[in-house]
């Protein structure tokens, strides 16, 4: 067997077989202040705003189908967390203890938890590694554990981890980490006669490119631990949002 | 270029020449074709979200894209969504195979009998075999940059490379 050039082969067929992904036509308009993608129609910024498209319907998609057209999945804006940065202030070992054979996470929220909506809130994660090792967490150098609000109508949809930028350890031990928790929806649509849902309103602004705050009411902090081993959350903190 | 473009249609363009090697590792990586697609496209939305942290210095941008697709695939398969490729022979043969050509009447369909097996051999590699191979030869990367992507280092490449070609080799003598 000439594997050499039988593994060439197939790649070179796999490749001409491999077909891109559909072209719709659609537009980005990333926002400056708070980067986001904006997916309208009539333009060609094409593949990423299938992908953006896809992932939001199916998110909101209940019946669990696959939109049929692109047209079902324009529209819609999503907005990636902020850059968490890792902070140098450090907890009294006593004030979170740590939990045997787990990575025990707390929660301290530095100011008020009652919120104008539409405010950013910055939390501090801590985490207490008793794990008895150290543990490695993807794309540490722009955050990897996303904080955000959730109650029974609005569902906690974090950004995604980062990957393909460095991986961090986390050591055993206290890790403390700075993280700023957005307000406002996670997303919203910008056709402005699309059908509201409970996660994604529609977008405001005369231009239809404002994600609208979050409506005043009683929200939990919620946490995407994916990264973390034998994670345990030990408080739940309450967030009350109030009109701005 | 060292950074990726900040603007919507730049970085569509950017990433425009790499679309087909995507495609197509994702479609080792998992199955069915359609997660695959997913895989892909949360991969660039990923991609496009973190666009800042390309650093072209640390790597390809083909090297980074195929970083974040790997890693997707591997969560697709943590939560349980994809069933594992490399656990056994039923389930590369989900993978048509085309017993029944008859290799005398076209040259050509012999040579498709040929890649399928081929085919049938990779997705039949245990997953980190798989993903060197499909790295390496598929997306035509060197073994650094393998290295790269997989988080491993430059000798785990080599020795998965070793072991992959040799289960290849059996697999494809065998059929």
């Amino acid at each position: 067997v000439n594997l050499e050039e039988r593994l060439r082969d197939w790649a070179q067929d796999s490749l001409t077989r491999s077909t891109s992904l559909d072209v719709p036509v659609e537009t980005f308009v990333p926002r400056s202040t708070r980067p986001r993608i904006l997916a309208t129609g009539f333009a060609a910024a094409a593949v990423l705003a299938l992908a953006v498209g896809l992932v939001v319907v199916r998110g909101h998609d209940h019946t669990g189908h696959r939109p049929a057209s692109l047209g079902q999945r324009a529209g819609r804006t999503l907005s990636p967390s902020p850059s968490p940065t890792v902070s140098s202030h450090t907890y009294p070992a006593n004030l979170y203890p740590a939990i045997a054979g787990k990575v025990a996470v707390y929660v301290h929220v530095a100011s008020t938890r009652v919120v104008a909506n539409g405010q950013p809130i910055t939390v501090e994660v801590v985490l207490v590694n008793d794990l008895g090792r150290s543990f490695e967490v993807t794309g540490a150098c722009d955050g990897w554990l996303d904080v955000g609000l959730a109650n029974r109508t609005i569902a906690f949809e974090p950004a995604y981890a980062d990957v393909g930028c460095s991986n961090d350890t986390i050591p055993t031990g206290v890790t403390t980490l700075t993280r700023t928790v957005e307000t406002t929806y996670y997303g919203c649509s910008q056709d402005p006669t699309a059908k509201a849902t409970a996660n994604f309103p529609i977008c405001t602004g005369s231009a239809h490119d404002q994600i609208p705050p979050l409506p005043p009411g009683t929200y939990h902090l919620a946490l995407d631990t994916s990264e973390i081993p034998h994670p345990d959350l030990r408080e739940a903190i309450t967030i009350t949002l109030v009109q701005n | 270029v060292n950074a990726a473009p900040d603007d919507a249609q730049g970085f569509a363009s950017w990433v425009g020449p790499h679309l087909t090697v995507l495609n197509a590792v994702a479609g080792r990586l998992v199955s069915p074709a359609a997660d695959a697609d997913d895989v892909v496209q949360e991969a660039l939305i990923r991609a496009w979200r973190r666009r800042s942290t390309f650093d072209a210095d640390r790597g390809t941008a083909r090297a980074w894209l195929l970083a974040i697709l790997v890693d997707r695939a591997r969560r697709h398969r943590v939560r349980g969504r994809v069933v594992e490729l490399s656990c056994g022979v039923d389930d590369a043969d989900s993978f048509a195979r085309p017993d029944s050509i008859d290799l005398g009447t076209d040259p050509g369909r012999g040579i498709e009998v040929m890649r399928l097996d081929v085919e049938r051999a990779v997705v039949s590699l245990p997953r980190r075999q798989r993903e060197v191979i499909t790295l390496h030869y598929l997306a035509d990367l060197p073994v650094a940059d393998v290295a790269v992507v997989l988080g491993i280092s430059v000798g785990s490449v080599k020795s998965h490379l070793f072991d992959a070609r040799a289960a290849l080799r059996s697999r494809l003598e065998e059929s």
